[in-house]
């Protein structure tokens, strides 16, 4: 597979630029996508070696403030995370990193002082593998039409329910756990050994990410380990999963601009008729829709991650980006495949892991239908 | 990066029409007080549009003004000039304001409800003033873009023949030398308001023998000129914006040539490339007339507002605007600082026009029977079929949808040329008609 650069960003520091390209170089020598193949088939699903040393470059300290063992690149952790998605996207990394980062934010913004000194330096030294269990099968990802119920006990609460796809939920050692409680939403850790927590892998297919469905028979969570009250936890909430989706944008980003970067590369390689493909007029009108795709998405995610560095109140940036990028990577990917041909459907070539990523992050923490009732209600209607 | 208690201490957080609130709250603190400053200084010289039950702005000045209309828009520019809120990235030597990009979509974002002649200028100072900051010599930027900026003159592009659209470097109009001077012969077609126009910037040929890229100049033809005659051309949607120029043995000095002769394919490419960048970065409006309150009005009017299909159309049309201001704030900052290709401006202008055809049909759909058919005086429900009719437009002026893609692929992309085959041929042997 021919590799060109990503488009330019735009925007990035020359400490930020540096980060990116050793992020960028870690990936291709440890990971690069034979590694990810031979993963497909692996028990555990992703590299623990490559994710403890992916910790070593911050993978999970980015949004942990310093005093708690964290740090960012640029002070803006947020648009520094975005980075290390989109090279994660673009190399396809198995492993549930943006995840175990969610987990790590609800920690520094909702944890309690025991709770960050209990938890969160080995999720950031990468000894901790974290996964978040919110989703349930009405698909809609915000917990409110949720089945799985907190009731409270003597000493905290009792979860009873089932999430579904849980990234890596079968290799996580904790689990945020998302529920509803009769005071509102709330947010429990759990370690995965707890009694009555018990993890079955699900059908997957992003051949490069597990998932698994998390079952909790009356789990047994002490209030030490209930992060946050039932006042704040649906904002709490909102904020997380603002955060998973622009941090999933970002993987996608990275994961469109690789599959059209290869793709540009074989039109002008490829002759058919006795001239490249990429000089017919029915090739190259789709890569310049692409390429619109691109930029737009681009700048998508960028406000994303400005909003959500900033922490502005209410903001719509993160569904706008998601309804935007989630459906121009699935139309881009596809386009890609096709303009490959009879190639681009062989298990053998590369594109189709790359078509699995985007279909699949169309789907998971919310697909555009549900950004787009969101958005309805904001636009008047 | 700023803080959002900032823009809250400035003031500045109230919500347009569409939520630009995150954008204004990012805003570095330099911007914010431009943005104070502009919205002071509106408030105290201009006069406020009055606003429709739909949320859209009424009586600014139309896209075809009459003479009186014109003279008002001239004595407005012309205020506007003084204070600085003109030219905003031109050099202040010929007239303009070394700002950037940002400054102006400030300034336009808080004009958006005040009697600013901005469309009447804006081909002119955008495409046609950017041109000549761009490619004409510091003289003849010194002698026309003051005038240009303060809107005493009005300018236009004559580039489009009857003969050909798309296939522009086969023009025919003719310029011969004559002394001093060039006569110049032939016919122009869809240029913009050019019978309000002072001043052409126009493509002509002048060497038949070199192929066709190699022998067309550009020259400044003043439009008042002997020889020259301007006809309005009535469209599909009742205007009469676009004309026709018939230029009959007019003279024009050699003083007027922008870039050497037969170097005006250079000059003609770096114009279609600074208007496709303009026209999509400002096509489809500023945050406050994207439509968007527009198309909820008419599927409440009509009962369509709790259909959840309708309720996605609606707000994926949001998200589309929302992203590609964002994408043109983006690709014009890049391409402006040298740090982008210039092609990707025809991407802006090709999502522009998808964008502007997307909300007319959707505008008319959800309009239903009341679109295509209503009462004299219900301008609203007529609001939706002069649209639709309108946008057509979009998608074929200043380079179609399909040369734009050809544009992205071959200029931004670096895909292999499709040769025409009349590239290489002396341009008399070319096959016409």
């Amino acid at each position: 597979m021919v590799e060109t650069e990503s488009a330019v960003d735009l925007r990035l520091s020359d400490d930020q630029a540096f980060f990116q390209a050793t992020t960028r170089r870690f990936l291709a020598e440890r990971t690069p996508l034979s590694r990810v193949r031979d993963l497909i088939d692996d028990p555990r699903g992703f590299d623990l070696d490559a994710w403890r040393q992916g910790a070593e470059l911050g993978w999970f300290s980015m949004l942990v403030p310093e005093a708690d063992g964290g740090g960012s690149v640029s002070g803006s952790g947020v648009v520094d995370l975005m980075i290390i998605a989109r090279e994660l996207g673009s190399a396809l990394f198995p492993g549930p990193v943006l995840t175990t980062n969610v987990v790590a934010a609800a920690l520094a913004r909702g944890g309690s002082a025991e709770q960050v000194a209990a938890w969160l330096p080995d999720i950031v030294s990468g000894e901790t593998i974290a996964s978040w269990a919110v989703a349930e099968l009405d698909g809609r990802w915000d917990v409110r039409g949720a089945d799985m119920m907190a009731r409270p006990s003597v000493d905290g609460l009792v979860l009873s329910g089932v999430k579904t796809a849980v990234e890596f939920g079968d290799a996580a050692d904790l689990f945020l756990v998302s529920a509803r409680s009769d005071g509102g939403v709330l947010h429990a850790l759990v370690p995965a050994d707890s009694q009555g927590v018990s993890a079955v892998a699900l059908g997957h297919m992003d051949l490069a990410r597990r998932f698994a469905e998390v079952q909790f028979d009356d789990v047994v969570v002490p209030s030490s380990c209930i992060l946050g009250t039932p006042l704040n936890g649906e904002s709490l909430l909102r904020s997380l999963l603002d955060l998973a989706i622009i941090l999933q944008c970002a993987e996608t980003l990275g994961a469109m601009e690789r599959t059209f970067a290869f793709t540009l590369e074989y039109s002008k390689d490829r002759k058919a008729f006795g001239r490249p493909i990429g000089s017919f007029q029915a090739i190259k009108h789709r890569f310049a829709d692409m390429a619109l795709w691109l930029e737009s998405s681009e700048a998508a995610a960028e406000a994303a991650a400005d909003a959500v560095q900033a922490d502005i109140p209410g903001t719509d940036a993160p569904s706008i980006a998601k309804a935007y990028i989630a459906d121009r990577a699935v139309d881009l990917v596809r386009e890609c495949l096709q303009i490959h041909g009879g190639i681009g459907f062989t298990w053998e070539h590369d594109l189709h892991l790359f078509l699995r990523r985007v279909e699949s992050n169309r789907a998971i923490f919310g697909d555009p239908e549900v950004q787009l009732d969101r958005l309805a209600e904001k636009v008047g209607l | 990066m700023l803080e959002r208690s900032e823009a809250v201490a400035v003031g500045l957080t109230e919500p347009t029409l569409s939520g630009t609130v995150p954008e204004v709250a990012l805003e570095s603190r330099e911007l914010l007080e431009y943005r104070g400053q502009a919205r002071q200084w509106l408030a105290e010289n201009m006069t406020p549009l009055t606003r429709t039950a739909a949320g859209t702005f009424e009586g600014g000045i139309p896209r075809d003004p009459n003479e009186e209309q014109l003279a008002h828009a001239r004595t407005l520019q012309r205020r506007l000039f003084d204070a600085g809120y003109v030219g905003f990235t031109f050099p202040p030597e010929f007239g303009g304001q070394g700002l950037t990009l940002d400054h102006e979509r400030v300034f336009l974002e808080e004009a958006t409800s005040y009697d600013v002649p901005t469309d009447v200028f804006s081909v002119s100072i955008n495409i046609l003033g950017r041109t000549l900051a761009d490619f004409a010599t510091r003289e003849q930027c010194l002698r026309y873009l003051p005038d240009l900026l303060s809107g005493k003159h009005i300018w236009v592009q004559c580039l489009s023949e009857p003969s050909g659209g798309s296939d522009l470097a086969g023009l025919l109009t003719r310029a011969t030398r004559d002394g001093d001077g060039y006569i110049v012969n032939g016919q122009k077609t869809w240029s913009t308001g050019a019978n309000h126009c002072d001043f052409a910037i126009c493509a002509v040929r002048t060497d038949w023998e070199a192929p066709k890229h190699k022998g067309i100049s550009v020259l400044v033809i003043d439009l008042h000129s002997p020889g020259v005659e301007i006809r309005p051309i009535k469209q599909i949607d009742e205007g009469a914006e676009f004309c026709e120029e018939f230029f009959t043995d007019v003279l024009v000095p050699l003083e007027n040539r922008i870039g050497g002769e037969n170097d005006g394919w250079r000059v003609t490419r770096g114009l279609l490339e600074i208007e496709h960048e303009w026209v999509g970065r400002s096509g489809f409006g500023t945050n406050n007339v994207r439509g968007v309150d527009e198309l909820v009005a008419v599927a409440r009017r009509n009962g369509k507002h709790l259909d959840a299909g309708v309720r996605r159309q609606i707000a994926a049309l949001y998200v589309a605007s929302e992203v590609h201001a964002l994408a043109s704030m983006r690709v014009s900052g890049a391409i402006e600082s040298g740090r982008m290709n210039p092609g990707y401006g025809s991407a802006l202008k090709l999502g522009s026009a998808m964008l502007q055809h997307r909300r007319a049909e959707l505008g008319l759909a959800l309009a239903g029977a009341s679109g295509v058919v209503w009462r004299d005086g219900d301008d609203l429900s007529r609001s939706w079929s002069q649209m639709l009719l309108s946008s057509r437009c979009e998608s074929i002026a200043g380079g179609t949808n399909e040369v734009l893609r050809n544009n992205i692929a071959e200029r931004a992309l670096g895909l292999p040329r499709e040769r025409g085959q009349d590239r290489d041929l002396p341009f008399n042997e070319i096959l016409r008609g």
